[in-house]
């Protein structure tokens, strides 16, 4: 027998084919083969940014023949699961995009790198700015704004005989009772509006009562305010105005595609002004964006905008520079504004927004429209929110819909919401 | 039928109808196992804005717009992500038949320092969840400056780690007679020859049922693709269908189920034609 032999070649045999295996990987960390600087753009979205984006690159690396660009990017719900496994294995990209709930989180791990005197950022509003700012630290950059507010389909409100309401006086009540009557009037076909419990929306009724939403680490609205917010919720399901808990539950889960407006069957709801588009188009119908309703006595609307989306630098990086120049080109650059238009938010940089004003689509120029005729109303954009706060909307559609199934009293879902929001912000 | 000697409860009596009733019941609960799927094939043919404006399963208008917009709708046209998939499954497929099957070898038939440990520690890996590996695994491959190529996904495969095919194949090869084995020692074989010459033939269920099922999960598998495969030219099926949607902005619901029908092809007829032996393999081996 000659077995030993045997298991050597075996052995050999494997050896051989790991060599081989680890030839094939590419030029080492951060130099391409030919030499060019390489680097690393991480984000999210859907196939048609992908191809506007890497449009945007083939601009950067026309003008910087240096460097060459590598987007890496998947969709939105698994971007978070790989680059959290990049940083954690510090194999972070040099760029990366991120949200505004994800901002503390990595840059309180040391993942970011302050960008004030490398990008520049004269042309951003100096609030939306700050948004992106950390202790004093300019971590992330605005790409552009989105203000969570009211959609309105006018078409649907007409064919229930109603009238568009007066965006500038009207209360929580004026919209139950506008809700209600286009239910009632389509004969049930259609629904008024559809619940949100998005916590941009509680954020805004807060501010109505001059309640921030984090106070430091801690939930800044008030168990009063969280309870009078589920009555407007409450009466709508009473005054049939939206579908009923069990319904509102099942749409609550969906996308915006499936919405109530989207699919014809609602005449309003809330959302981004960024959806507006998305909207529009599945639902063929003409759609309007409507200030939010106030309280009665309120001294703010309570609206603001939120930066869409943001870039930021890896503290990591062997290329800071480079990291820098790129941002600097992504939020600056007219052309690549013209590329990428809307897609992350109306651009925030305002020389670049005046110059693709023209080319935007007719629903960003509504958008556009309405946001600077609700300028002067706007609340200062939140600060980044505490880590944990990517958990704020699950924790608080739970806790609602606990309300309006009735297995808890308001009292008792406030309080509760409150201690759990409060434990998963501490941190 | 004889009539038997005590009456037997209506309930136990054999029913004349049956086949045909039973045919029935099975076909109906088929069907209703099936609904998602109808589902998808007739939302993959209605226009884009009628698929929830319209969720019922008979489409009021039939278009294949989506497929046309769905094979050119990203980067590059969706065969060549099916290429990437193929090629990436195609080498997986027989890494894991050759590595599995050597180490099953090894451990049913022969003899080696330590075997009962190493025989446990391969074991012990089966019950390690994946995303306890994920971290180290993607530190190592990142050292190894094999992030963006389809060697993390390959590799590992290579080296047998799919403890769960060697311990199927071990179990397999445990069920042959060794008197086989002895037989050809007499005639002069060694141990490479009676692996090829005799086990391996007689492990064709086993092997199979590997095969098939290294094809499913592989061709399904998307976290590891997601993490390894980062530029958009080298994306495999299941990572390319999850850039038709994005939460944060416009999703594109009919080309992502019409790709995904599209998608399910090579699976159903990779088991069609593999059927057979998986039914043996899972008579033989107990597994499912």
């Amino acid at each position: 027998m000659s077995s030993g032999k045997k298991v050597w070649s075996a052995a050999l045999l494997a050896t051989a084919m790991l060599a081989v295996t680890a030839a094939c990987g590419s030029g080492s960390g951060g130099e391409s083969a030919d030499g060019k600087i390489k680097l690393r753009f991480s984000y999210w979205g859907s196939a048609a940014r992908q191809q506007m984006t890497e449009e945007a690159i083939k601009k950067f690396e026309a003008k910087n023949p240096n460097i060459d660009v590598e987007g890496e990017f998947s969709d939105f719900a698994a971007y978070y699961e790989s680059l959290s496994t990049k940083v954690a294995a510090s194999d972070a990209p040099d760029v990366i995009t991120l949200e505004i709930r994800g901002l503390r989180e990595y840059a309180d791990r040391g993942t970011l790198a302050d960008l004030a005197s490398t990008v520049n950022t004269g042309d951003i509003d100096p609030k939306v700015l700050g948004t992106g700012a950390i202790d004093g630290k300019q971590y992330a950059i605005p790409t552009g704004v989105n203000a969570f507010s009211l959609v309105v389909s006018p078409t649907e409100l007409e064919a229930a005989g109603q009238k568009l309401p007066d965006d500038t006086k009207w209360t929580w009540d004026d919209y139950v009772n506008l809700a209600s009557k286009i239910s009632e009037k389509s004969g049930g076909k259609i629904y008024g509006t559809q619940q949100s419990f998005n916590p941009a929306y509680l954020q805004i009724f807060a501010a109505q009562k001059g309640e921030p939403f984090y106070n430091g680490n801690k939930i800044g609205v008030s168990p009063e305010t969280i309870k009078e917010w589920w009555t407007t919720h409450q009466n709508l399901i009473k005054t049939k105005g939206s579908p009923d808990a069990a319904k509102t539950a099942e749409i609550g889960a969906q996308s915006v595609d499936q919405s109530l407006l989207a699919t014809g069957t609602g005449a309003m709801g809330m959302w981004w002004s960024n959806q507006l588009g998305g909207i529009a188009k599945k639902s063929g119908k003409d759609v309007d964006l409507l200030r939010m309703p106030k309280r009665p006595g309120a001294t703010t609307g309570g609206m603001f905008l939120q930066p869409a989306m943001f870039y930021t630098a890896s503290s990591k990086s062997e290329h800071a520079a480079e990291a820098a120049k790129f941002i600097d080109f992504m939020i600056n650059d007219p052309e690549v504004g013209g590329i990428i238009l809307s897609d992350r938010g109306l651009p925030a940089s305002s020389k670049v927004l005046a110059a693709v004003k023209d080319k935007l689509p007719p629903t960003d120029k509504k958008t556009l429209d309405f946001l600077d005729k609700v300028k002067g109303e706007l609340a200062d954009p939140p600060a980044a929110p505490p880590k944990g706060a990517s958990a704020m909307e699950d924790i608080l559609t739970r806790y609602s819909e606990e309300v309006l199934f009735g297995k808890m009293t308001p009292d008792d879902a406030a309080q509760k919401f409150i201690t759990e929001a409060n434990a998963s912000i501490a941190g | 039928m004889a009539t038997p000697s005590r009456p037997v409860p209506v309930l136990f009596r054999p029913f004349k109808g049956g086949p045909v009733v039973k045919h029935i019941l099975l076909i109906g609960f088929g069907l209703v196992m099936l609904y998602p799927l109808l589902w998808m094939i007739s939302s993959s043919l209605k226009p884009e804005e009628l698929i929830f404006r319209e969720p019922g399963l008979w489409p009021s208008q039939v278009t294949f717009d989506n497929y046309t917009a769905g094979w050119t709708a990203l980067k590059h046209p969706f065969g060549y992500y099916l290429w990437n998939s193929a090629v990436v499954t195609a080498l997986s497929v027989v890494a894991n038949l050759v590595a599995c099957s050597l180490a099953a070898y090894a451990f049913a038939r022969l003899n080696f320092p330590l075997k009962k440990l190493w025989f446990a520690i391969m074991l012990g890996t089966i019950m390690l969840p994946h995303h306890v590996v994920i971290v180290p695994q993607y530190i190592m491959f990142s050292k190894l400056d094999l992030i963006n190529t389809i060697w993390p996904l390959v590799m590992p495969k290579v080296l047998a780690t799919d403890a769960f095919f060697v311990f199927l194949m071990v179990q397999f090869i445990r069920t042959l007679p060794r008197e086989l084995d002895e037989a050809a020692e007499i005639d002069g074989a060694g141990y490479w020859r009676i692996f090829i010459r005799v086990v391996m033939p007689l492990c064709l269920p086993a092997l199979a049922t590997t095969a098939i099922f290294t094809f499913i999960w592989t061709w399904n598998d998307f976290l590891s693709q997601l993490l390894y495969l980062n530029n958009p030219d080298n994306f495999t099926v299941p990572v390319a269908l999850r850039t038709f949607l994005d939460a944060s902005s416009d999703s594109q619901w009919g080309p992502m189920f019409a790709m995904s029908i599209i998608a399910l092809g090579p699976i159903f007829g990779f088991f069609l034609a593999g059927q057979k032996y998986l039914i043996r393999g899972v008579a033989t081996t107990g597994l499912k």
